[in-house]
């Protein structure tokens, strides 16, 4: 029973370290419950911006950092968050079979000081597995505002492990949460834990069982097993469970106390007035909207400006360029590929795409670093329901705003396959951060005024969910058959996040994903486009515009052109560059010579036929259509079946279609268009 | 939706409590998955859960256990036997956790 999933975890977990491991370094294990600031943890001690939320199960694959103990180093590894090590889920299994199998030199715990009860049951499974650890009790200030004070040195004498307190998010406690660190791993000090005894009958049958038990890898410890394989018995279950869960309270009762100042917890009143009105069965839901818009309208008025500013810096350094190589007597064609191919496609990513992305981003980030995302999740949890979808799929849905292929892998917390497979086919049709900008864009050249444009995005995004649940209750009525699973979702307080912190790194982060996927993606792809821009077919017209002509009768029936489908299938590899090789297309054909910035683009467009149908009708499709090459081979990674990658990829595009013929026909028959 | 709504102690399942309502749990009615999903967060013989709010669209509904807030549909809060304890002054909140 146990051999199997180590096994596979051992591999997994060997294969996770070697790029960043040394032999003779030392590791530090990071474990907690979901919401306990774990992640801000892992940033205060690593400096890696490696990203933090507010929500349950963010963490679903292991990501590294170093810590610097005075001049020494470790690797710190961030355990996906749990509340169990008795392995429910794909990532609590993760968590379990690193502690299981690598063998940590230390582990840090962290638990959540105003929840201490609960999370102590995962220290006191953790304690059993492994005894170098420390408690890390964090958000100590938040538990202060509630009138909680927890004892530090009586938590240690309980639990038998020493114990920092700390309020990561102000680096308050981590200089000590580091010299225990350095203390556990030169061994300069040997917790002796007390790890929970259990009804003397099981106690009896596990010592009965661990010494008929086989040799077992050194950092696996034999009582565990024991207790596992025991534990497969639903009633010894149980019992093992309320064993740890009554320990876990009588330690939480006598180590927190209530401040005498503020017995009657001053700030859940207010939480729970603040929930009142954004779950309220008739605020809730437009509540949700009007934030979901006003979003969309901060990102349409703040990026403007600066995307203005960028174009124009950057078809500036086009000039420049261009005069630099034909100084140097470059050749015709290496200027057209490298400068009005590659630079400016990479030009076009960065001024159009950047700006709403380092607008939508931080925003996105702050309502999730609120708590706020949570709510939003409890608030449609009904309508998954009804579509035979995991209540986690909005989680998923959520992370597919930001990266489809990180959405899909984040799929990884929903436990049955069925649902999990729903949430996988699905999720591209949350429209993510790269298609965000094109939906932005064309939105503002439809609709006049950021406020109707805004209504507009919002309406697109929408449309996307709407399909997600639509496809959700299609496929789990033919090809995905079942019901929904259980499901619980915790709604952690709401927290005041470093908003100063997370603008900086959301913008810092952002930038250089942009710049990178630029480089590496557009840059290459404005090559391949001016290459076919500008070789020409026997019957005399350039290849891009003979694909453009095949294309042209499915197009025209989509309400859409030829080249605007050619953009769409040569932006496979990223979203973010449809639009500019759209713009590329158009001016390669036409001899256009005009490019800087969002006001030129609708005058390239206009003069290309456009009509608001035309912009409509592309929005739409950029909402449905297919994934990006990333995100298919992250369908391909975590389904490994050709057949629903392949799936993956009809689907969407057959929906997309299907829209985009209908929304034509529906204008034409009522004489809009 | 079908709820039980008559609220007669013995057949009362954590989806019969009512909004500020606290019942103290007998047994979790499921097998597999479900019910050690349901020990795992604390829900066990004996936890008092009370009932704080319910989505706008009448499912799921929040509950308090053990200082945190989860929230459960209505079919996985069904198998959780409670029994219930008559409306409670707010102190019974103050009191968990």
């Amino acid at each position: 029973m146990l051999s199997r999933p180590a096994r596979r975890a051992g591999g997994r977990a060997a294969m996770y370290l070697s790029p960043h491991h040394c032999a003779d370094e030392r590791v530090i294990a990071l474990a907690g419950n979901p919401n306990t600031g774990k992640s801000t943890v892992f940033n205060a001690l690593t400096g890696l911006r490696q990203h933090t939320g507010n929500w349950p199960g963010k963490t679903v694959d292991l990501a590294f950092g170093r810590v610097d103990l005075c001049g020494r180093h470790a690797v710190v590894v961030d355990l996906p968050g749990g509340y169990s090590l008795l392995a429910c889920s794909e990532d609590e299994s993760i968590a379990r079979d690193f502690l299981c199998e690598e063998g940590p030199d230390a582990t840090v715990v962290v638990v959540e000081a105003g929840c201490l009860e609960r999370n102590l049951s995962l220290v006191l499974q953790i304690i059993e597995l492994t005894p170098n650890v420390v408690v890390c009790v964090n958000l100590i200030d938040e538990a202060k505002r509630r009138g909680l004070q927890v004892d530090d040195k009586a938590l240690e004498r309980e639990l038998g492990v020493p114990v920092a307190l700390t309020a990561a998010s102000r680096g308050a406690g981590l200089e000590q949460l580091k010299r225990i660190l350095i203390d556990l791993i030169d061994r300069r000090i040997k917790p002796e834990p007390l790890p929970v005894t259990y009804p003397a009958d099981i106690e009896d049958a596990s010592r009965e069982l661990e010494s008929k038990l086989p040799t077992l890898p050194p950092a696996v410890s034999r009582r565990y097993v024991a207790l596992r394989m025991l534990d497969t018995d639903p009633q010894i279950r149980e019992r093992i469970v309320e064993a740890i869960y009554c320990r876990a309270k009588s330690i939480s009762d006598k180590v927190v106390s209530q401040t005498q100042s503020s017995v009657r917890a001053p700030n859940a009143p207010t939480e729970s007035r603040i929930d009142d009105v954004l779950t309220s069965r008739w605020l809730g839901l437009p509540v949700m909207l009007a934030l979901l818009g006003g979003v969309f309208w901060i990102t349409l008025v703040g990026a403007n400006y600066p995307s203005a500013l960028l174009a124009e810096a950057l078809f500036h350094m086009e000039s420049w360029l261009s005069t630099a190589l034909w100084a140097a007597r470059a050749p015709d064609w290496l200027h057209g590929a490298a400068v009005l191919g590659a630079y400016r496609t990479m030009a076009w990513v960065v001024s159009v795409m950047l700006p709403p992305m380092a607008i939508f981003f931080p925003l996105f980030t702050l309502l999730e670093d609120l708590g706020y995302l949570a709510r939003v999740s409890f608030n449609v949890d009904w309508c998954l329901k009804k579509c035979g979808a995991h209540g986690k799929q909005s989680l998923t849905m959520a992370m597919g705003f930001g990266c489809n292929a990180a959405g899909v892998m984040a799929c990884r917390i929903i436990d049955s396959p069925r649902e999990r497979l729903v949430a996988i086919l699905t999720n591209n049709f949350a429209p993510c951060n790269g298609r965000f900008p094109t939906l932005i864009a064309l939105a503002s050249l439809i609709a006049a005024g950021s406020l109707p444009a805004s209504i507009l995005v919002a309406a697109m995004v929408l449309l996307g969910v709407a399909v997600t649940l639509g496809m959700s209750w299609a496929l789990s009525r033919t090809v995905l058959r079942g019901v929904p699973s259980s499901f619980i979702l915790e709604l952690p307080p709401y927290r005041m996040p470093q908003v100063a912190k997370v603008l900086l790194r959301s913008l810092y982060d952002r930038t250089l994903l942009v710049l990178k996927r630029a480089l590496i993606v557009a840059a290459p792809a404005g090559v391949v486009v001016w290459a076919l821009a500008n070789m020409t077919t026997p019957a005399g017209e350039s290849v891009l515009a003979s694909i453009a002509r095949t294309l042209q009768p499915a197009a025209a029936m989509m309400g859409l052109d030829g080249f605007i489908l050619t953009s769409f299938i040569l932006g496979l590899p990223a979203n973010e560059i449809v639009l500019p090789i759209l713009v590329m297309a158009y001016s390669s054909s036409t001899a256009l010579t005009e490019t800087a910035g969002l006001a030129s683009l609708g005058r390239i467009l206009a003069a290309n036929g456009w009509t608001w149908l035309t912009a409509l009708n592309t929005m739409i499709f950029s909402v449905l259509h297919f994934p990006c090459s990333t995100t298919l081979l992250t369908i391909a990674a975590e389904t490994k079946s050709a057949r629903w990658t392949g799936f993956a990829a009809l689907m969407p595009t057959a929906v997309a279609i299907a829209a985009c013929c209908a929304v034509r026909v529906t204008a034409r028959l009522l004489g809009l268009a | 939706m079908k709820g039980n709504h008559d609220h007669e102690p013995k057949a009362a399942t954590l989806s019969d409590l009512r909004l500020g309502q606290t019942g103290v749990i007998g047994s979790v009615n499921a097998t597999g998955m479900v019910r050690n999903r349901l020990l795992d967060l604390g829900l066990l013989h004996g936890t008092r859960v009370t009932a704080v709010r319910r989505a706008p669209l009448g499912d799921p509904t929040a509950y308090k256990v053990r200082g945190a807030t989860l929230a459960l549909r209505h079919e996985d809060a069904s198998v959780v036997a409670v029994t219930l304890e008559p409306v409670s002054d707010p102190e019974v909140e103050a009191e968990q956790c």
